[in-house]
């Protein structure tokens, strides 16, 4: 470069040779300089064209979030269409470990604002090498607002939808619950999984240094379809009622459990259905997981006399025997071999109907016997025993019936009083029903409709037949047999309503003890019937676990009927059959 | 008042560059402070125009006056700076922290940006003097002294990008100067050796960027990721680059002080390849000119000027963009004429006024 030292002391001649050093030199300058920006130049080319992609992969790994939008899980309603179970949004707190520098500094400021976690939790939690850890789900507003106003670095919200019972224990056995992440665990909630999920939706959108959504980068949305919701054919003003007297019954005899059903005869659509102990389905945990099961349809019980209505049916019906037909009734004690059945009280001669009223065992064996094992035990399959009443409810089991040809030569003096064989109390509630609907046995249901957010409708139950169970003619003389329970000569007068003609029958079933022999301590009382007797509004099934001290089904479950009976004919406004004076005479008998 | 003949001289290369980066800075600020709130945003970019304005406009006031005026009071300005450099220490010791700014009614300047001037100024002049044998330690000893005292002040700040750009400067000056080589290699040898007894002088962060850029995945989160986060961001422009306001790392804030010292970044981001070519040709006409100009020089002083401003300027492009693209550690440097700053700016126009004077005098009259 420059190599003038003073200009003016420069001779001509002298500078023209510098000049050309001059020009070598200033030429490496340049060349230097210029190898400088080609470095720059070189090493730009290497990132943006060489690296390009290894680069911007690793950059947009950083940038993109892809957020899964939950659906709304379909609400679940009753006949009325009042709610039975909500989804609520609510908001969620996450941490995007990664991004978090110092996890000790953000689990200090967390711990004030997040009551559930310990600061050790938390900082458990932020120390993750992971790019996403929940650090409290739907949490309430309140939290909410105090971790957002943090505005910690790797700390974000997600909206979530949280499921509410709005009607706490209501109906809790037939909705069931969910786990945190809204999948369906029991009840409904699972059988119906497929209806009420809906489909997730996603966003791929973009995130910024502090872990935040930016919306307006928003590309490629695909919205969530949201569950169907369900209406039920329970009405919870019935489910009250029978969930209210079961609780007071139970109590009363000190039931170590209790169920009942409340049955349309008509339609087979359940009205009530409810189990006692109980649980809320907004805090399953907290409740032992039998308080959880739903009894009646997973619990297998033997029936006892509640089931020789069954027997007395499938005998009208092959016209074995008739009403007035007399049985001797050993008074008391009847020998099969090297057994002897006994009655609770010894009979002599009883007609068909007053084996009924007074549920004689050994009459029912009698006319079992008439009948022939065959008969029986097809009539049993016509009223649907043995097989589950395919009711949409998870884990209903089929009961116990054993096929014809493992029969002992005991079995024809067992099954027809309800011993050796296994029923849910709704099958037992189902069979009865057939005989309330003129023996045509209906299909249990209990989803009325399922429809989609916009409230069309996706699927719709109409009543179905099942089977005819009995002909008309047997099914009505059986309700006039039927009609006797319910008297002061019948095992039931406590189930006779005032105002109301009541058919019913009921069952006093020994348990099996773990030794396999029958428990001179432990009993299910139960009572079935149906009310109007001639013109059935509704079936209930009654049936209480080891109520003790007293243990007959006329005493425990019985009274729980007539109340639920009562007040549910009169909630539906059923024209009193009595009049006034009928019932003075009535109670002066 | 001014004599307007030597104007028909200036180069007008430097000024279509120079303006050329201006006008382009101010949508890299747009871009690079989003996110930021439209007021800011605005407010940004508006004061950038009035700092280009004003830094134009003292450019072509010293662009009128001659050089040589600088010359006679180049003392006087280097005294100045040094002044000014002190009271900042002082102010900064007071706040209690680092401190590079100094608040002159509602105006934070930052007097090292000047003082660097001021430095090249008072070098030029010292080197031009001819009382002096070029080979007397004497002349050196003076050199280094004038060199030193404001370098160890701006250290001191703590400055080390804009100590250590001044390195070349002096350097350079020193060789053109025609300083013995034997001296200078004296002086190469015992700043080389003396390096690992610096390193104890820095500060705990210098230490940590210096060992990072060594190996950035030692700390991805704190320390390595300004490294990392513009490596991605260079990478991620691609030839074409992602579109003006598209770039993701950008606009999503990945990266760090984007309208400032990474602007570059942004540039590479979303303009690609192709934008940093042209960019990069910008400086280097703006340099080659510069190179020119010193070949130029009617005198010593004006030769000493051109060619510290020169280097001045390639070193401050070569670091800031060399740190971006991951070739230095990351030090707080700007860009000359496209990081947001008002003294930056200004203080690149006043070297490129002062180089455009130099320029416009080169014949002799």
């Amino acid at each position: 470069m420059a190599e003038r030292r003073g200009r003016r002391s420069v001779q001509k001649g002298e500078y023209g040779v510098m000049r050309n050093s001059h020009k070598l030199k200033s030429l490496s300058v340049y060349i230097l300089f210029a190898l400088c920006f080609a470095f720059l130049y070189f090493r730009l080319f290497t990132l943006q064209v060489v690296r390009h992609k290894e680069l911007l992969d690793r950059g947009l790994t950083l940038h993109r979030l892809n957020v899964k939008i939950d659906p709304r899980r379909g609400n679940i309603y009753d006949c009325e269409g009042r709610p039975l179970a909500l989804s609520v949004k609510m908001k969620s707190v996450y941490a995007v470990p990664d991004d978090i520098a110092s996890p000790e500094r953000v689990a200090r400021a967390l711990v004030n604002c997040i009551p559930s976690d310990t600061y050790e939790d938390l900082l458990e939690k932020l120390s993750k090498k992971k790019k996403f850890t929940w650090l409290a789900r739907k949490v309430d507003s309140r939290t909410a607002d105090r971790v957002e106003a943090l505005s910690c670095e790797g700390v974000g919200f997600r909206e979530e939808v949280k499921r509410v019972y709005p009607q706490g224990t209501l109906l809790s056995h037939v909705l069931g619950f969910v786990d945190i992440d809204n999948r369906g665990i029991e009840g409904l909630e699972l059988y119906a999984e497929e209806y009420l999920r809906g489909q997730a939706g996603w966003m791929a959108s973009y995130r910024d240094r502090k872990g935040r959504e930016i919306m307006p980068l928003r590309a490629q949305d695909v919205p969530p379809i949201d569950g169907y919701d369900i209406t039920l054919t329970v009405d919870i003003v019935i489910q009250n009622i029978a969930e209210s007297e079961l609780e007071k019954g139970c109590q009363k005899f000190h039931a170590a459990a209790g169920s009942i059903i409340v049955l349309n005869p008509k339609t087979g659509a359940v009205l009530a259905l409810a189990n006692w102990p109980t649980y809320d389905p907004n805090a399953p945990s907290d409740f032992q997981s039998d308080y959880r099961r739903n009894r009646c349809i997973t619990d297998v019980y033997e029936p006892g006399s509640t089931f020789k209505v069954v027997t007395v049916a499938t005998a009208l019906d092959q016209k074995s025997v008739t009403l007035g037909d007399v049985f001797f009734c050993e008074n008391g004690a009847f020998r099969i071999g090297r057994h002897t059945l006994h009655d609770v009280h010894p009979y002599g001669n009883l007609t068909t109907t007053e084996i009924v009223r007074k549920s004689s065992n050994i009459g029912a064996v009698k006319i079992a016997m008439q009948m022939g094992a065959e008969k029986l035990y097809r009539g049993i399959e016509r009223f649907g025993f043995g097989k589950p009443t395919g009711i949409t409810l998870p884990g209903e089991v089929g009961g116990i019936l054993h096929p014809l040809k493992k029969w002992s030569g005991l079995s024809i003096a067992a099954i027809p009083m309800g011993q050796e064989v296994g029923v849910t109390t709704l099958q037992m509630a189902s069979a009865v029903a057939a005989i309330a609907n003129g023996g045509l046995a209906m299909r249990p249901y209990i989803i009325q409709a399922v429809k989609d957010s916009s409230g069309r409708v996706i699927a719709s139950h109409s009543p179905s037949v099942r089977a005819r169970a009995v002909s008309e003619d047997a099914a009505a003389a059986l309700v006039t047999a039927m009609e006797g329970v319910a008297t002061r000569e019948g095992t039931a007068p406590k189930a006779a309503l005032d105002e109301y003609t009541v058919a019913g029958k009921t069952g006093t079933s020994q348990k099996v003890d773990p030794d396999g022999h029958y428990s001179h301590s432990r009993f299910v009382g139960s009572f079935v019937g149906f009310s109007p007797s001639r013109d059935p509004a509704v079936v209930i099934m009654v049936a209480l676990d080891e109520p003790h001290p007293i243990y007959y089904g006329g005493v425990v479950a019985a009274p729980i009927f007539k109340e639920v009976a009562s007040r549910v004919l009169k909630y539906f406004a059923v024209p009193p059959e009595k009049t006034d004076s009928e019932i003075k005479v009535a109670s002066k008998h | 008042m001014f004599d307007l003949s030597p104007m028909r001289h200036i180069s007008w290369g430097i000024v279509a560059c120079a303006a050329a980066i201006i006008v382009v800075s101010l949508f890299f600020i747009y871009s690079g402070s989003q996110g930021l709130g439209e007021e800011v945003v605005i407010r940004y970019v508006e004061r950038q125009v009035i700092w280009g304005v004003i830094g134009i406009m003292i450019a072509a006031f010293l662009a009128l006056i001659d050089y040589r005026k600088l010359a006679s009071s180049a003392f006087l300005i280097y005294s100045a700076f040094l002044v000014l450099l002190v009271i900042v220490l002082v102010v900064s010791d007071l706040r209690r922290g680092a401190g590079r700014w100094l608040s002159v009614g509602g105006f934070t300047i930052q007097p090292s940006e000047f003082a660097k001037i001021a430095l090249i100024l008072a070098l030029a002049k010292y080197l031009s003097r001819e009382d002096l044998p070029r080979n007397s330690p004497a002349y050196m000893v003076g050199a280094l002294l004038i060199a030193a005292i404001p370098m160890v002040l701006i250290l001191k700040q703590p400055d080390l990008g804009t100590a250590l750009a001044l390195v070349p400067v002096v350097f350079a000056m020193l060789i053109v100067a025609r300083a013995s080589w034997a001296h200078l290699l004296y002086i190469f040898t015992v700043v080389t050796l003396s390096l690992p007894l610096g390193w104890s002088f820095l500060k705990p962060y210098q230490q940590t960027r210096i060992k990072v850029f060594l190996n950035p995945q030692l700390d991805p989160l704190r320390a390595g990721y300004n490294a990392i986060q513009s490596l991605i961001a260079v990478g991620s422009g691609g030839i074409l680059g992602r579109g003006w306001l598209q770039g993701t790392q950008t606009q999503l804030r990945f990266l760090p002080e984007r309208h400032t010292d990474f602007i570059f970044c942004v540039v590479a981001e979303e303009t690609g390849f192709a934008g940093c070519i042209i960019l990069i040709a910008l400086y280097a006409t703006i340099i080659f000119i510069g190179l020119r100009i010193a070949e130029q020089a009617r005198d010593e002083f004006g030769r000493l000027t051109a060619l510290g401003i020169t280097v001045l300027l390639t070193s401050h492009v070569v670091i800031n963009i060399g740190m971006t693209i991951g070739l230095l550690p990351i030090t707080g440097l700007p860009l000359p004429l496209m990081s947001y700053g008002g003294s930056s700016l200004v203080s690149v126009c006043i070297c490129l006024g002062i180089l455009e004077s130099i320029c416009a005098r080169r014949f002799v009259f």
